[in-house]
């Protein structure tokens, strides 16, 4: 049986997460939103909004440290894995501008593009690389410690996206308008519609898990040397590379786009002609021998 | 073209970044000076929040406890209500009443809402206003019967009073208020007793009393 394209089962996990906040709002249940999921008194508390609750309460919250440490684990196991399977953000872009993601500019220094094929980075790349996204949150944690609440909750797309479903589930079973359900939308499209490159380039959550990203240590994306058209007949094709929409380029380190920005979509994969991209790699070492070559 | 060049494209790419950080970073301060200026109303909160600006600084706006409540009474606040309060839980006596069952506080992953006791636990006081129906034409005694602590009596001339002492603010009277129920066009939905958060205590109303 062929597998279902990945943007298909992406599509599926998301409006799973939203389908359980229905089912919540359906039978009073308090399963929260992804700001919060849970049942009874446990919780998996978004680890931005418990660091900011932690730094605006300045406390600490036991509930927010379990989560914190759980997304750790995860980004160990799976990356930022979030980004392209949880988050509504880029979804619902997709659908607001009905076609295709906008594409990723290119990687530094592509023009001179070499045949010769690098898949893990030499030493002295560094596992993570900071941007203005790890600026933003470091804003939005100063912030919500100067000020003393959490800041960027207010504004988070994500809680946007599941505040907008709560007010129209209220609009609909208690005939409760407001301004609220023209308001978050609206500021939901100005923040990740208008602003294209939100992910890329302002989102603290991405930021934080990018950060966490470099502790990931399995299900990295690998290229099967026999099977690559481009390590096996010296083709020069790039369709992994212009899938990727975090810009990674599995055959060539990049300093800005390290492979801890890996969001496991699984586009190179679906994008590979010779079907040679796994998602089974572990780091190996800091030299890094193809991983698929054994 | 000069974005052939590899060195002035990054150039170019890194002012931008260092823009867009420096946006970010000013607007998520702006943000938070902003809404705690234009903060400072006081709301109902289920009961067991801690006060006002502990309740803010844990507050993720999750949803849950609102999720949780079984009778409903705890409702959301929205942008109207301000830009810092919105998306916070209130408590919404025309839906519901509490019976303070402590599943809201239960259910907060953060603590802003802490455990508490039913038997002590407050969530605002009950306050007769000018139009309670016994207050206008009489012959309405809806709130008394219905209070759980009977903490709603009535005086010589028929007319609610309410016992700051018992009252909780548990919202049974204003849920069961008749007034203004099926007249909300003619001014507004409130009833005619109304739980007021502390320090939300109106001094007409107060004054109406004296």
């Amino acid at each position: 049986m062929r597998r279902p394209r990945a943007s298909v089962l992406r599509t599926a996990s998301v409006l799973a997460l939203l389908g359980l906040t229905v089912a919540g709002l359906a039978t009073h249940t308090g399963v929260g939103t992804l700001c919060a999921f849970g049942y009874d008194t446990i919780a998996a508390v978004c680890p931005l909004g418990g660091l900011e609750a932690m730094l605006a309460g300045r406390t600490p919250l036991p509930r927010a440290l379990v989560s914190l440490a759980g997304v750790i684990l995860a980004a160990v196991l799976l990356g930022r894995v979030f980004c392209a399977w949880m988050c509504p953000a880029p979804l619902l872009r997709g659908w607001i501008l009905g076609g295709a993601p906008a594409p990723p500019p290119a990687p530094e220094g592509l023009e001179a593009a070499a045949p010769p094929s690098e898949f893990h980075p030499a030493k002295g790349f560094p596992k993570v690389s900071l941007d203005s996204r790890h600026v933003v949150l470091g804003g939005a944690l100063l912030s919500s410690a100067v000020f003393g609440f959490p800041v960027f909750c207010l504004v988070c797309p994500v809680g946007l996206v599941f505040a907008s479903l709560v007010g129209l589930w209220r609009l609909v079973q208690y005939n409760e308008p407001s301004w609220s359900l023209l308001l978050l939308p609206a500021l939901f499209v100005l923040e990740v519609v208008l602003c294209r490159k939100w992910c890329r380039k302002i989102c603290p959550l991405g930021a934080l898990l990018s950060l966490l990203g470099g502790l990931n240590l399995f299900t990295r994306p690998s290229v099967a040397p026999d099977a690559c058209r481009r390590t096996s007949k010296g083709v020069d094709c790039t369709f992994c590379r212009d899938a990727c929409p975090e810009g990674i380029d599995l055959h060539r380190a990049s300093r800005s786009q390290p492979l801890s920005e890996c969001t496991r979509c699984r586009e190179c994969a679906d994008a590979c002609p010779a079907h040679a991209i796994a998602f089974t790699g572990a780091r190996r070492g800091r030299r890094g021998t193809p991983p698929a070559a054994d | 073209m000069a974005a052939k060049d590899p060195s002035l494209k990054n150039d170019r790419a890194s002012r931008r970044d260092f823009l867009a950080a420096g946006c970010g970073l000013a607007a998520m301060l702006a943000l938070g000076g902003w809404s705690r200026r234009a903060g400072g109303a006081a709301f109902l909160r289920p009961p067991g929040a801690l006060e006002e600006a502990s309740f803010l600084a844990r507050c993720i706006r999750c949803d849950r406890c609102r999720g949780a409540c079984p009778t409903a009474a705890v409702g959301v606040l929205h942008t109207e209500d301000g830009v810092f309060a919105a998306r916070t839980p209130t408590l919404d006596f025309h839906i519901g009443y509490c019976d303070f069952c402590g599943d809201c506080a239960a259910v907060c992953p953060t603590g802003a809402l802490q455990p508490f006791d039913a038997k002590t636990a407050r969530i605002g006081l009950a306050e007769v206003n000018d139009r309670c129906i016994a207050l206008n034409s009489g012959g309405c005694n809806v709130c008394g019967e219905r209070c759980p602590y009977g903490a709603v009596s009535f005086d010589g001339m028929r007319r609610p009073v309410v016992d700051a002492a018992r009252c909780n603010g548990c919202g049974v009277c204003e849920n069961a208020c008749p007034a203004l129920v099926l007249r909300s066009y003619l001014g507004g939905k409130e009833r005619g007793i109304v739980v007021k958060a502390p320090g939300e205590a109106t001094s007409h109303a107060a004054g109406e009393g004296a």
